[in-house]
């Protein structure tokens, strides 16, 4: 492993200022659970890390009637504790409270699960369920990107050279609301998904559903929406009939692949198995 | 059975405060002063010649000390048929082919220097399936034997064929008959502590390896004999650091070993060889893939009337011990159940995949899951219920198998009626066919492992010295070594049961070639039974020692003297009784005729090497046993979940009943992992899962309660009645849960792992579901 410098800014202008100077040869870090796995298989070999973890109020939680701000070091254990995340935002809890295993939780940061743009990125596909919103810092000052746009490829964001991810907006759905996220794995910990399936569906007063997402993970290139399958939910009843249309669409509009870790018809038929099991329980 | 103070103890391991504390010294935390540490440039080809390779970059990398290639150091061959070489000249057989090495200053140096060595290769045809590799024109993975020969084909000259009885006429007798294929991939040890040695020499040319070998006396012949070819006249000590896990993985020496040798030699310098998780992976030799083809016939009763099985198996590019592996496979092929008629034959394949070794169970878990699993659908042809079925064909005392060996305790039919009855087989067997996508069964699966040793090598012995000082405190030096499993624990208790004191005056010392005596290494679940036999012997030359010297202080008569709870007890006149210490001190310091005792004895099982025809009795006792299975299968997931697990075996006496209990968790475990989730993926001879991301060993979050039951039959070969019990726990685990899915779903499944996929695609080809397009 080759040597680098390890910095440690106070505040987000500090960090701003050190990646500006640095330049391509930094590179910004906060639980480093992927990044410590880049640098020691050599795929990563920076002259600075520039640790995102000393920055005061990055690491918090901040909940109000609208929803919740994640920071960005915010922790998968930290949202894995929290009841009232658990309770509004179940899809959320559920995603980061199956990463890896406790020890990972802990270091491990919701911020760092986005940036890092893994196809497998259990907190992202639970995110893209609940409209998430980045918040962006960068030399040119601040700017709001949907999660929708943020993933462009295999480890790739929107983030420009020299920007943060410092936070991530979470609307709390208003009206009842059905949310899950199944993790399909081999193992019951340490594991990265097989395929990540997640779906919300709200519904209005009159039991019509008014919103649908549904998100997968190790289905595309990035964390992905399903357009088509939301399509077929949205509009009216929560019936067998919509749950069934919508997993059928899913799983036909899924670019899953065959890999030695998951064959494609499996994750395939496992979309239509999931999505009908989070939303009726079956 | 007779109670003992020491024996039947559920004592903790005596190693236990250090390991967990973190004081033990392991091969991670084993420096040398002047340490260089040496790096290895494994081939990144399959199948290749080699062209040229340039050192000379690496060379000037700053804190090198050395590059070793084949071209500037003796060769120095190894293995079973020593068709492998420390490091390879002109030709790649297999990914994992070492090229060349670097000793370094700093492991970052060597690290570097290896990136920098450059080999131009020529690819060459590869093959990788064992069975193409047979083929007429299949590429050959070596053109001549370690002689010179050449070779026509693939196929190892291995002579695997037992056979006993009239196999036709068994047929001939059978009514119903069950035929079928099983296929097992490779899985690997995992060891928590990767492998590693320690070379140095001193200035006389001898040669120590501190390493963490599993067979310290076999090692120090094999580097002995890479003294010779290197030139160097040294003599050689292995010494062992603690051992982070054995399983077969540490049975043979590897070619680290001997370029840590060959380093060590050129730079004068110890040189420490260490692999991190990849390496592992990569460079360690896993458990053999087999395609296995069983047909077995019974009558219309359900009684067997013969077996045939025969199987190819993936060598890999060299042999080591996996290669003879089938030795052992025919046990269970021969013997597992009363079958008169019986035919085994074994295939060994070179290909270009990567070479194979021994792990736990040594072939058993292999053959295992094909009889157990064909068993079933042979009870489900002639209409019985599987335990049924079983029980009309359990082994008995006393019997003679037709390989010819010779049974003394078996409680075959006991842990069969104790799996039944804990997993209320006769309620729950046949419930899973109903509706609801979660459905239920049950399965069992029968072992038969060596108990006694096994007598595959010229000896199976062990030998043991034992010195006891003036204060009543002992020291063990056995030939064996604790590779974690807890052996030294045991012999503390043998020990401290025949000289009647407390485990903590024990000492066991193993590991140290100059120190311990000869032993052929940890493996064959030998250990308590062979090492516990060596150390008994000794114990009691000394107990004699000392009963005849109290009989002189005392002057009363032997017969009545024990030794209990520190004293030499006068069974007659509690007048007499005298506590050891006293004893001691009066022997050492008498006027006249001073004395201390200590006493040797090598151990050596009353068991015979198999014949050219693989018939006679090789282990001193065997092992039986029978694991049950409930299983909860979803069916649209193909999922399958473990709802209870029991694992009962004869192990003659529980010797440290807690211990035992720790072996048989952890063999089941693996055994899980076995059935359910563990493969090594190779793509083209490549593996692509050299991690623990990818390679799915069970969690902590995976673990289920396994119910144990220790079945007693008190042994007369082993030490205070034991038999083996290190491999056993993880052999019929496979099957039994191949069984209980198909009772609960209806499916056979007749591959590993039985990953959800699998189960999955299995049942929806069973419906009709959608294909796999
Ligand atoms: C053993 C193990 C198990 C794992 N299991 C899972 C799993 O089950 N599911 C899963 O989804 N992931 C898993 N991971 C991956 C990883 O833990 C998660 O992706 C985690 O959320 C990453 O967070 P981090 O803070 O450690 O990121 P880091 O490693 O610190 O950073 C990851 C990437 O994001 C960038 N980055 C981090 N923070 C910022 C920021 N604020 N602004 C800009 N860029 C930033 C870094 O430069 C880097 O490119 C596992 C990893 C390990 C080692």
């Amino acid at each position: 492993m080759a040597r680098f410098a390890y910095h440690r800014p106070a505040t987000v202008d500090e960090a701003l200022g050190l990646l500006a100077d640095l330049g391509p040869d930094a590179v910004p870090v906060a639980g480093a659970t992927d990044v410590w796995v880049n640098l020691r298989s050599g795929k990563l070999a920076p002259r600075a890390l520039v640790s995102l973890r000393a920055v005061p109020g990055l690491a918090g939680l901040d909940r109000s009637d609208d929803g919740l701000t994640l920071g960005a070091c915010a922790t998968h254990a930290a949202v894995e504790d929290d009841s009232w995340i658990a309770g509004r935002l179940p899809a959320l809890h559920m995603a980061c409270s199956q990463v890896g295993s406790r020890q990972v939780r802990n270091v491990g940061t919701v911020g760092g699960n986005l940036c890092n743009a893994a196809p497998s990125a259990d907190a992202a596909v639970a995110l893209l369920l609940y409209d998430a919103v980045c918040r962006v810092e960068g030399p040119g000052g601040g700017r709001d990107v949907p999660l929708d746009g943020f993933f462009l490829g295999p480890g790739r964001t929107a983030l420009a050279p020299g920007e943060i991810l410092t936070g991530i907006r979470v609307p709390v759905p208003r009206g009842r609301t059905v949310a899950g996220y199944h993790k399909l794995t081999r193992r019951k910990a340490m594991e990265l998904p097989i395929l990540g399936v997640g779906v919300r569906v709200t519904l209005d007063d009159g039991g019509a559903v008014s919103e649908a997402r549904v998100a997968l993970g190790v289905a595309g290139p990035t964390p992905v929406r399903c357009p088509g399958a939301e399509a077929a939910l949205a509009g009216g009843p929560l019936t067998a009939e919509r749950v069934e249309a919508a997993a059928e669409t899913a799983a036909r509009e899924a670019r899953v692949r065959d890999s030695w870790r998951g064959q494609a018809w499996y994750r395939r038929h496992m979309i239509r198995v999931l999505i009908p099991r989070i939303l009726l329980g079956c | 059975m007779t109670a003992y103070a020491c024996v039947g103890q559920p004592l903790p391991k005596a190693d236990g405060i250090e390991k967990i504390t973190g004081r033990t010294v392991y091969m991670h935390d084993f420096k040398l002063p002047g340490m260089l540490h040496g790096r290895i440039k494994f081939a990144d080809r399959v199948s290749a010649r080699i062209v040229s390779i340039d050192t000379s970059e690496a060379e000037r990398v700053p804190g090198v000390r050395a590059v070793i290639t084949a071209h500037n150091t003796p060769e120095v061959r190894f293995g079973f048929l020593k068709d492998n070489t420390a490091l390879k000249k002109d030709r790649v057989r297999q990914y994992r082919d070492e090229i060349a090495a670097v000793a370094a200053t700093t492991p970052e140096a060597a690290e570097e220097a290896v990136r920098k060595i450059r080999v131009v290769y020529e690819d060459l045809p590869a093959v990788f399936d064992p069975e193409e590799a047979l083929g007429p024109d299949a590429p050959l993975v070596h053109e001549a034997d370690p002689r010179g020969k050449p070779l026509e084909d693939n196929r190892l000259r291995l002579p695997w064929k037992v056979e006993a009885g009239d196999l036709e006429q068994g047929e001939a007798a059978a009514v119903h008959v069950a035929e079928g294929e099983y296929d097992v991939g490779w899985v690997t040890h995992c060891c928590m502590g990767t492998s590693g040695c320690v070379a140095v020499f001193d200035g006389r040319g001898d040669l120590t390896v501190y390493s963490n070998t599993q067979i310290p006396s076999l090692a120090k012949t094999d580097f002995q004999e890479a003294l010779k070819a290197m030139g160097v006249r040294g003599r050689v000590r292995v010494v062992n650091a603690a051992i982070g896990g054995g399983f077969g993985s540490k049975l043979d020496t590897y070619a680290y070993e001997y370029i840590a040798i060959l380093l060590a030699h050129r730079t004068r310098r110890p040189v420490k060889v260490e692999f991190d998780r990849e390496e592992e992976f990569v460079a360690t030799s896993p458990r053999q893939p087999a395609r296995i083809r069983v047909r077995q016939g019974c009558d219309a009763d359900g009684r067997l009337t013969f077996r045939h099985i025969s199987m190819v198996l993936d060598n890999g590019a060299y042999t080591s011990w996996g290669a003879t592996t089938p030795t052992v496979m025919m046990m269970p092929a021969t013997s597992l159940y009363r079958v008169p008629n019986v035919r085994f034959e074994a295939t060994c394949v070179y290909t270009n995949n990567t070479y194979c070794q021994a792990m736990r169970g040594y072939g058993t878990p292999q053959v295992t899951f094909a009889i157990e699993t064909n068993l079933d659908e042979l009870a489900d042809k002639a209409g019985l219920d599987p335990y049924e079925m079983r029980l009309r064909n359990a082994n008995e005392p006393g019997e003679t198998t037709p390989q010819g060996f010779e049974v003394t305790t078996c409680g075959h039919r006991e842990c069969l009626e104790a799996v039944a009855e804990r997993l209320d087989w006769a309620g729950k067997r046949g419930q899973g066919e109903g509706g609801g996508r979660k459905r239920r069964g049950v399965g069992m699966a029968c072992l038969l492992h060596v108990g006694g040793g096994a007598k595959i090598y010229k000896s199976d012995g062990c030998g043991t010295l034992i010195k006891m000082d003036d204060q009543g405190y002992v020291d063990v030096f056995s030939g064996s070594m604790d590779i974690g499993q807890g052996l030294d624990t045991v012999l503390r208790q043998i020990v401290a049961e025949t000289l009647g004191i407390g485990t903590d005056r024990v000492n066991v010392i193993v590991g140290d070639t100059d120190v311990c005596p000869w032993d052929v290494g940890v493996h064959a679940s030998r250990s308590t039974f062979v090492a516990g036999n060596a150390a008994l012997g000794a114990a009691r030359m000394i107990r004699d020692q000392i009963l005849a010297f109290a009989e002189q202080l005392t002057e009363a008569p032997r017969e009545i003297l024990d030794l209990r709870d520190g004293q030499v007890v006068c069974q007659e006149d509690p007048s007499k009784n005298l506590p050891l210490e006293k004893l001691l001190y009066k022997a050492h310091f008498a006027k006249t005729g001073n004395t201390m005792f200590m006493a040797s004895h090598f151990y050596e099982p009353d068991t015979r090497l198999l014949a050219g025809d693989f018939k006679g009795n090789y282990s001193g006792t065997y092992t039986w046993g029978c694991h049950g299975v409930e299983v909860e299968v979803d069916v649209d997931t193909g999922h399958v979940e473990i709802v209870r697990y029991v694992a009962a075996h004869d192990v003659g006496r529980a010797i440290n009943p807690l211990l035992l209990k720790g072996q048989v968790y952890g063999a089941v475990l693996m055994g899980i992992g076995y059935a359910l989730t563990e493969e090594m993926i190779f793509e083209q001879g490549r593996l692509r899962n050299a991690n623990f991301r990818d390679y799915k060993i069970l969690t902590a979050r995976d673990a289920v309660p396994v119910e144990t039951v220790i079945v007693e039959t008190d042994d007369p070969a082993g030490p205070f009645g034991a038999k083996g019990i290190g491999e056993p726990g993880l052999v019929p685990t496979a099957p039994a849960i191949a069984n209980a899915i198909y009772d609960a779903v209806g499916v056979r499944l007749h591959t590993l792992p039985m990953k959800p996929e699998v189960v999955l695609r299995a049942l929806l080809d069973r419906d009709g579901g959608p294909g796999p397009a």
